[in-house]
């Protein structure tokens, strides 16, 4: 599809790959957080922060991750009935993917699937980076 | 063809619908309208023997007057968008790309002729058949069987003038659809006969149901839609112009509401589904799931299973970040190089001087401190509200461990951090 393929190449995965490696540089030199879960945390969000930096501050979700939502016009809102008009029949389900998408309780209904495609896209783009880092970490 | 077969040998159809029929099977505005064709008659040869084959007959007529409306709708926009569901609206932006059929141009025209043909037999059955008799169980015959005594009165009224509407809805459909496009149009004036048309309808009230009014105005729509699709016939003397481009128009169907916000209602549907679609790409093995609420459950999962794995995966690179050198560094970047298509060479210089240099970062800008800063509060004190406590993410892994989706891997990391909970 002609949107599908627009979109790909605007998540530069080196973007994402660089910056999660300066993270994980950046951690490494404090070495003073030991426990194992501190460290998890930090893993996981310097993966997120990472995504989110790589997607930039045009999508709202990168935005939100970022904690730039007060310095921010946002912009994708401009043009939804309400802010949060509902998508059909599945009440549920569309709250659930309000919560799953950082910054989704903001939206309305078709920019939150907007917003979820290039979330899913980011995640998958993601997970290839921490497995090749993995990868080369256990040779 | 199976349907072939069936066709030739219901001897229901001895008028020209034969001879338009066989010619162009493999157009699929033709097949679909053979297939639809044959579909009822079949049926009615397998149901109707006792009732009579003059019933099943009027039944066939009513069904495929009734049908042949969303058969015209959905054959030219499937034709134009490339297989469309049959309830698509005449819907143009000028994101869709511009429908010329005009290859099935002549087969409408042709159609439409004998649909003339076809109504001018019906009725002459409605009159002769006492006719809403038959208690039909079936709920879809039912709904056509509002067509019957509308068809009755205009019968009455005089065949003729049926015929007259139905020719002079064509001429004056152009008019009327530019109108709509202007403004959020209303059913104007200009065409009286047509709201001659629609008025008995709506004025039959026991049997006429809902549907069937729009299937009615369904087919009205379709007949009326063609002249904007083929600019060539020439029974359309008027050539419709291109909408403009500033805004999207939607085209008011007959038989629905106009105004703004049952339009903007529906402009906004269209825009979800178009965004459904872009989605049941992205989400594997979601093509052949139709309908929103089930795609949105596979979105939802399959979005909550890819954040999953970047937790496993950030627990595992956890476990091996104390054991990483600089060696490791220059391994992954390495490593990293090697699948990065789009690596320029002056990134590539800037990997080497990072770990040649091991210095601060030489490309800081107010994001990245920000968000190092950001980080570490969120890591020290605890205010990042995506910190979740381990022992919550087992409880989850447990729970997402009967999915289908990479079961192996949940359990096998699964393990691997309840061994590292426990130092």
């Amino acid at each position: 599809m002609a949107m599908a393929s627009h979109r790909n190449p605007s998540f530069p995965k080196s973007k994402a790959a660089f910056r999660f490696i300066r993270i994980m540089r950046s951690l490494r030199r404090r070495t003073s957080i030991f426990p194992f879960s501190h460290r998890y945390h930090a893993v996981r969000a310097a993966a997120y922060a990472s995504m989110a930096y790589a997607a930039g501050p045009r999508r709202a979700w990168s935005r939100a991750l970022l904690g730039m939502n007060n310095k921010r016009m946002k912009t994708s809102n401009s043009h939804g009935k309400n802010p949060r008009s509902s998508l059909g029949i599945d009440f549920e389900a569309e709250e659930h993917l309000r919560e799953l998408v950082p910054g989704g309780s903001d939206m309305d209904s078709a920019s939150l699937l907007d917003e979820a495609g290039h979330y899913i896209e980011s995640l998958k783009a993601q997970i290839e980076i921490m497995k090749k880092i993995l990868l080369g970490c256990s040779r | 063809m199976e349907k072939e077969n069936l066709f030739l040998n219901c001897s229901f159809f001895n008028t020209g619908w034969e001879n338009s029929l066989m010619e162009n099977q493999n157009d699929p505005f033709e097949s679909a309208l053979s297939s639809m064709v044959c579909s009822p008659t079949a049926s009615n040869a397998a149901n109707g023997g006792g009732g009579g084959n003059f019933n099943g007959r009027n039944i066939v007529v009513k069904e495929l007057i009734g049908r042949l409306g969303s058969i015209c709708n959905s054959g030219e926009i499937s034709a134009a968008n490339g297989g469309n569901s049959a309830d698509a609206s005449c819907y143009s932006t000028p994101l869709t790309s511009p429908r010329r059929i005009n290859s099935s141009g002549g087969d409408i025209q042709r159609i439409r002729e004998n649909l003339q043909q076809i109504r001018g037999d019906g009725f002459s059955c409605f009159i002769n058949n006492s006719l809403v008799t038959d208690p039909d169980p079936d709920p879809d015959r039912g709904k056509i069987y509002g067509s019957p005594t509308f068809a009755r009165q205009q019968a009455l009224n005089g065949d003729s003038r049926e015929n007259s509407s139905l020719s002079e809805l064509i001429p004056t459909n152009p008019r009327k659809r530019k109108a709509s496009t202007k403004g959020k149009g209303n059913e104007t004036s200009a065409i009286p006969p047509a709201k001659r048309f629609n008025a008995p309808s709506e004025s039959c009230t026991k049997s006429c149901k809902t549907e069937e009014n729009s299937g009615y105005s369904e087919k009205g729509d379709a007949i009326k839609v063609k002249p904007s699709v083929n600019s060539k016939q020439n029974k359309e003397d008027s050539k419709v112009p291109e909408p403009p481009k500033d805004y999207i128009h939607v085209r008011a169907r007959r038989g629905q509401a106009t105004d703004a916000h049952s339009l903007a209602e529906r402009v906004r549907r269209e825009k979800i589904s178009e965004r459904m679609k872009i989605l049941q790409d992205l989400v594997p093995g979601c093509d052949k799931i139709a309908g929103k609420a089930v795609m949105l459950d596979e979105i939802i999962n399959y979005v909550q299973s890819l954040q999953l794995q970047v937790e496993f995966l950030s627990m595992k690179l956890a476990t091996v970040t104390p054991r990483m050198e600089t060696t490791m560094f220059k391994d992954i970047c390495q490593a990293r190089g090697s699948f990065h298509h789009n690596i320029n060479p002056s990134e590539n210089y800037r990997i080497q001087s990072q770990i040649n240099s091991h210095e601060a970062m030489p490309i800081t800008n107010r994001m990245d401190s920000h968000f190092t800063s950001q980080l570490l509060d969120g890591v020290t004190t605890g205010k990042n509200h995506r910190n979740m406590f381990c022992e919550d993410d087992l409880h989850t892994v447990v729970q997402m461990g009967s999915r289908e989706d990479e079961p192996q891997k949940f359990h096998g990391v699964l393990k691997q951090t309840q061994m590292k909970i426990e130092h």
